[in-house]
């Protein structure tokens, strides 16, 4: 592709992500003029009354709250808080007089901010909190059973110390003969070689006491390895084969053979 | 015949030798007949025959090295030397153990008797003890010249 080409296919990839930023621009024009209003109010002073709060300034729920985009707010100067004016004692018994002043609406102290639940425990103990610096220099185990700590104590119900057994996983066991030839080792497929390796491990392990392998064949198999015999026509050594052994999950699906090309005349295939 | 034997293997067998292979002079034109005269139950014997140069040829089939097995074989076969450069031929015994075609390992090998009709070849395969008695077969060669 020659340099030119190039340069239009460049071209086009940008055209292409300027057309998409676009239409995100032209999707998201009419989100600019929404209002977002939270739902929740934790504090008493955040929620909206119909009547204003005397002494509190009047904030504008759907223009005070975070509005998205542009848009005219209705702006109103903050109210300083004022005392209300403190009204004259009533006398027992006495029926109000009709010239008195309207007793002003009482003033509710905005609420302290709720202090947040502490999680339900199972166990009477609690921990004692901290600050935020930590100044426990022995922080004590949470027996929250949000806690992934075992605990030390033996008359804990062991079925609710814990939602997540934190006991220590037993280290797999390694793999053994007549174990399958293709067992996952550290979470990962054997290789071929290692199929091998242990193929020749179940056979050393499976030997007749009279079978035809010598003790030399028996160990190198026991090792992981394939016998050897020296071949007397030519002189050289000769090691056993294995066939089958990549789909193979068994040693009875591996089958080994020597080197040899002799043919039967007399065989039916 | 010429001798090979497998060392560590018992050089003797009721005073005679113990042998792998056993190489035999042939030519082009030579026939071979084997009679087998009795052979194992528990597995499947054979005996080998190979040539350096050249080819077998038994029941229409013509190949350098010929397995006459017991399981499928007759019980007499005659093998024909194929070949101008053949010199000399090889014959050594085998055994099926498990699906596995297997020689010259375990306690296998030869023994030769001579008798008047030919030679006697007495084979052990490499299971158990040896007492060349898994493979008895008489070997004939007649020569074209």
């Amino acid at each position: 592709m020659s340099s030119f080409e190039l340069f239009i296919v460049f071209a086009a990839l940008i055209a292409l992500v300027a057309l998409v930023a676009i239409a995100i621009d032209w999707v998201g024009r009419p989100l600019k003029t929404k209002r977002f209003i939270p739902r929740i109010y934790r504090f008493e002073d955040e929620i909206y009354h119909e009547e204003p709060m005397a002494g509190l300034a009047q904030v504008d729920p759907v223009a005070g709250y975070g509005t998205v985009g542009a848009g005219p707010q209705v702006a109103q100067a903050p109210v300083p808080y004022s005392h209300p004016p403190i009204a004259p004692y009533a006398t027992p018994g006495a029926p109000p007089t009709p010239d008195a002043p309207p007793k002003p609406p009482e003033v509710v102290p905005p609420s302290k901010p709720a202090r947040p639940t502490v999680v339900a425990t199972v166990h009477e103990e609690q921990a004692p909190l901290t600050d935020a610096l930590g100044s426990d220099p022995k922080p004590t185990r949470s027996s929250s059973v949000f806690s992934d700590e075992i605990s030390d104590d033996a008359d804990e119900d062991p079925e609710q110390s814990r939602i997540a057994s934190t006991e220590p996983v037993a280290a797999p066991t390694s793999w053994q003969p007549g174990d399958p030839l293709d067992a996952r080792q550290n979470d990962r497929k054997p290789t071929t070689a290692l199929k091998a390796q242990r193929f020749w491990q179940t056979i050393a392990a499976t030997l007749e006491a009279d079978s035809h392998f010598d003790d030399a064949a028996r160990s190198r198999m026991a090792d992981g390895r394939a016998p050897r015999r020296r071949n007397p026509r030519t002189g050289s050594t000769e090691t056993a084969s294995l066939v089958g052994l990549r789909s193979a999950a068994s040693a009875d699906e591996v089958r080994m053979y020597w080197p040899d090309d002799s043919v039967d005349p007399w065989s039916a295939s | 015949m010429a001798e090979s034997r497998l060392p560590g293997r018992k050089p003797r067998w009721n005073g005679k030798k113990v042998l792998e292979i056993v190489e035999v002079p042939v030519s082009d034109g030579d026939i071979i007949t084997i009679d087998r005269i009795a052979s194992s139950e528990l597995r499947a014997q054979a005996l080998k025959l190979g040539v350096d140069k050249g080819d077998l040829r038994a029941n229409g089939v013509a190949v350098p090295t010929i397995a006459v097995w017991s399981h499928t074989a007759p019980q007499s076969v005659t093998v024909e030397v194929v070949g101008h450069k053949v010199r000399s031929m090889t014959l050594w015994n085998a055994w099926s153990h498990g699906g596995v075609d297997s020689s010259w390992i375990g306690s296998s090998g030869i023994v030769i008797e001579d008798d008047d009709s030919g030679r006697i070849l007495r084979c052990s395969d490499g299971l158990g003890e040896a007492t060349f008695d898994d493979l008895v077969v008489r070997v004939a060669i007649d020569r074209s010249s």
